[in-house]
């Protein structure tokens, strides 16, 4: 008996040729309509994706891709702004990357490591947000709990960012949707397979596919699916853009016809003691090129690193000519800083960024 | 106290629900159950599939005893380790993706029929042409509680409490045309037991079973597979709808799970699972440290000693056996049945109902079901020499009684399959 595919929501059929129709309208089709997703999103929290509307997310990745088009735009947009980072887990891209961003965008950046000291310890969460709301503009957190991050957004009167909590990695899921939209033009209608453990980057990622109208489907081993309330949120949220969700374990299945291959580490940092565990389970989801030549010929692989080579991932295919995992490394700056512009309320439109096509994928 | 004080305490505290048998047990061990007087009986029923692993199995008395000492108890607002560790074992046994633990059988079916007409809400929400009918099985048994026995065939079980859970249909079980016929848009979910038991050790035909998978795939209505009875290796896979090939939406599980400890359980699909939101349905017992703890360990024994191949030889040699009977004995007019779930249809009730009480008298415990099936349902741990003394005990019962019954009419119901 093979284990049961679910598909839930209007179907991509496995293997079969997704429609890439579009059967809503994503993308922002007026000043009028940017302004005001702008203006919602000025000194607003993001914990999660799902705090996003569908038009505020696309007003983000507008933003993203015209930053990136032209720094010098937004060159002084956040001038003297504070943003403070808490970090309780390791970093290396969404350290750099916050802090490249604000500089960059003419604020300035603190880092506090609470590796060693958890976040509501030394002094409670609301102290410490009504002490940090009187110096900083916003505050970043990395948490391992995700209740850290939401009662620190209730306490604080300025915006809190999550940057990863055990439930979510929204910058990373936007930094990575942003990646796909420059390869691909849309995500819109985009076959998205997330092989691997249903963890916090898988969350985010699976709330974003559904609010950019993509197809996402993910393959995890039994006991390792993503959490319910989750999987509830994103198909309330693709049933009004066209996309779809769907679960199965079958890697294989997942990755066919697939325009994107994603995976991550089969131990997510807090579970390090399972990791010896988990080694046996998550053997057949390894990302090999066996497992790639399933998916279309001009897929492309993901990763949000660090990865662990020849684990998850093998080395020919995290190096090979599909990969485009330091493409998204370097679009966690760009992404980043276009969060800080629309909490901070720095956004505008620019002429590069009203000109962009917002045109589906098509396939030569 | 002795059995009469036992029986004339009873009869005037407890409600009358059962006719008990005059017995009065106070221990066991292996197959065996032990009466007051020191005789022991050779247990075919396991209380009625419950007891797989017989009595007094030290691993069950290990877990007992070591999570006693530490914890009964937390309620559900709170986590202890055993839930994930067992629901991650039986998802991996099953092939379903969720599980929600109760206390019973019959919990377990209500939690069924809950979440597919909650199911089926989603979807209507969704645009979906669904509605809220089940269509159950004629012989079904789900249970006693108030969706169980609607979903209940026997009119004894349903009647007397009357109206009952609406929207229930009952079709032939294993005519495909009376479950085409009856299926529509209406329907929500299909309830199929895939060995019934209370029925009289009826199989589900593949050709039935395949089509309601196809059916309920056709409007997505959820395939229900009740094996409160059939599940967790008695047929000598980890549940009956492995030997078909197909996979339920949900199904149910109680009986022998925790080895005579309370416990139930359902479990469903991710798909099947959107149904419940926080709040929806719940419990207070379900899922408990203790039902927990001797689950794993039903569960760890019964890998750790191949039990699945033993049920199916033991089960093999004993349905061999059965048949062997029936050459001889010609009462008997079918032999049913698969791994450690068997029955044989005698062609009378009475007659029935005389095998199995004076299987008593000689001290092996076997029940009658569907008035006319002697139903065998033993601890998983059986051996061929119990079967057969309990075969050898049954020829000789026949023998004595085929004379006094000799002519009689065939009673009940012939097989419906």
């Amino acid at each position: 008996m093979g284990s049961k595919t679910v598909v839930m929501n209007p179907k991509p059929a496995d293997g079969e040729e997704i429609s890439r129709k579009p059967t809503a309208t994503l993308g922002i089709q007026s000043d009028t309509a940017f302004s005001e997703a702008s203006k919602r999103l000025s000194g607003r929290d993001l914990c999660s994706i799902a705090d996003l509307t569908v038009q505020e997310m696309a007003a983000i990745m507008e933003l993203a891709h015209a930053v990136k088009a032209n720094p010098e735009d937004f060159r002084h947009a956040l001038d003297a702004r504070q943003m403070v980072m808490f970090f309780e887990k390791a970093s290396l891209r969404t350290r750099v990357t916050f802090e490249a961003a604000i500089n960059t965008l003419g604020g300035n950046a603190i880092f506090v490591d609470q590796t060693q000291s958890p976040l509501g310890e030394r002094e409670s969460l609301s102290d410490m947000a009504r002490n940090l709301e009187r110096w900083m503009n916003i505050i970043v957190l990395r948490t391992y709990a995700h209740d850290t991050i939401t009662e620190m957004a209730a306490c604080s009167k300025v915006p809190v960012i999550n940057a990863l909590s055990d439930l979510e990695h929204p910058c990373q899921a936007i930094a990575d949707f942003f990646t796909l939209e420059e390869r691909f033009g849309s995500a819109q209608g985009l076959r998205f397979a997330y092989v691997g453990d249903g963890n916090n980057v898988c969350h985010s990622l699976m709330l974003t596919a559904a609010q950019l109208g993509a197809h996402c489907i993910v393959a995890s081993p039994k006991g390792f699916a993503p959490k319910l309330d989750i999987i509830h949120k994103a198909i309330e949220i693709s049933e009004s853009t066209g996309g779809s969700i769907t679960l199965m374990h079958d890697p294989i299945k997942a990755v066919t016809g697939a325009d994107a291959v994603y995976t991550d580490v089969c131990t997510s940092m807090g579970f390090e003691h399972e990791a010896t565990k988990r080694a046996p389970i998550f053997k057949p989801y390894q990302v090999n090129e066996e497992l790639m030549s399933h998916a279309q010929p001009d897929a492309v692989f993901m990763h949000c690193l660090p990865a662990h080579r020849n684990a998850e991932v093998t080395d020919a295919v995290l190096d090979g000519p599909q990969s485009v995992v330091f493409d998204q490394a370097e679009n966690r700056m760009h992404a980043q800083k276009a969060l800080l512009l629309m909490l901070l309320g720095g956004a505008k439109r620019t002429a590069s960024s009203r000109n962009r096509s917002s045109q589906p994928r098509k396939r030569s | 106290m002795k059995l009469a004080s036992i029986q004339a305490a009873e009869s005037k505290l407890l409600l009358h629900t059962y006719e008990r048998n005059p017995y009065l047990f106070v221990g066991g061990h292996d197959v065996y159950l032990r009466d007051e007087n020191g005789n022991d009986f050779l247990d075919l029923l396991s209380g009625i599939g419950v007891s797989a692993l017989g009595y007094a199995h030290p691993a069950i008395e290990a877990a007992i005893l070591d999570q006693s000492k530490r914890l009964l108890h937390t309620s559900n607002l709170f986590y202890h380790e055993g839930t994930a560790n067992l629901a991650l074992r039986l998802t991996e046994i099953s092939g379903l993706d969720r599980v929600f633990f109760c206390n019973s059988g019959t919990e377990a079916w209500e939690a069924a029929l809950k979440l597919a007409r909650s199911h089926a809400r989603l979807l209507r929400e969704k645009g979906r042409k669904i509605g809220t009918k089940f269509l159950a099985m004629e012989h079904s048994f789900h249970g006693r509680t108030m969706g169980s026995v609607a979903t209940t065939h026997k009119e004894k079980y349903r009647e007397p409490f009357a109206p009952v859970m609406p929207d229930v249909e009952f079709v032939r079980f294993n005519d495909v045309d009376d479950l085409r016929a009856k299926f529509s848009n209406d329907v929500c979910g299909i309830c199929i037991e895939p060995l019934q038991g209370e029925g009289g050790i009826h199989p589900v035909s593949k050709e039935f079973f395949a089509t309601a998978r196809e059916l309920c795939d056709s409007t997505g209505a959820l395939l229900l597979a009740d094996e409160i009875q059939s599940g967790l290796g008695r047929t000598g896979k980890w549940f009956a709808y492995q030997h078909y090939g197909i996979l339920p939406d949900i199904t149910t599980l109680a009986k022998p799970i925790a080895g005579g400890i309370p416990m139930g359980a359902m479990l469903c699909t991710d798909e099947a699972a959107l149904g419940f939101t926080p709040g929806q349905h719940g419990t207070t017992f379900g899922g408990g440290p203790l039902a927990c703890a001797v689950a794993i360990a039903v569960l760890d024994t019964m890998q750790r000693e191949n039990t699945l191949a033993h049920i199916q030889a033991t089960g093999e040699f004993f349905k061999s056996k059965l048949q062997e009977l029936a050459t001889r004995h010609d009462c008997i007019v079918d032999v049913r049945g698969t791994g450690l779930m068997l029955g044989i249809e005698i062609n009378s009730a009475e007659l029935a109902k005389q095998a199995a009480a004076q299987m008593m008298e000689r001290r092996i415990i076997i029940n009658r079901t569907s008035e006319t099936v002697l139903r065998f349902l033993p601890p998983y741990i059986l051996e061929r020499k119990h079967v057969e003394i309990a075969v050898n005990a049954l020829d000789e019962i026949l023998k004595d009684l085929a004379a006094a019954y000799a002519g009689t009419a065939p009673a009940g119901e012939k097989a419906h399959g």
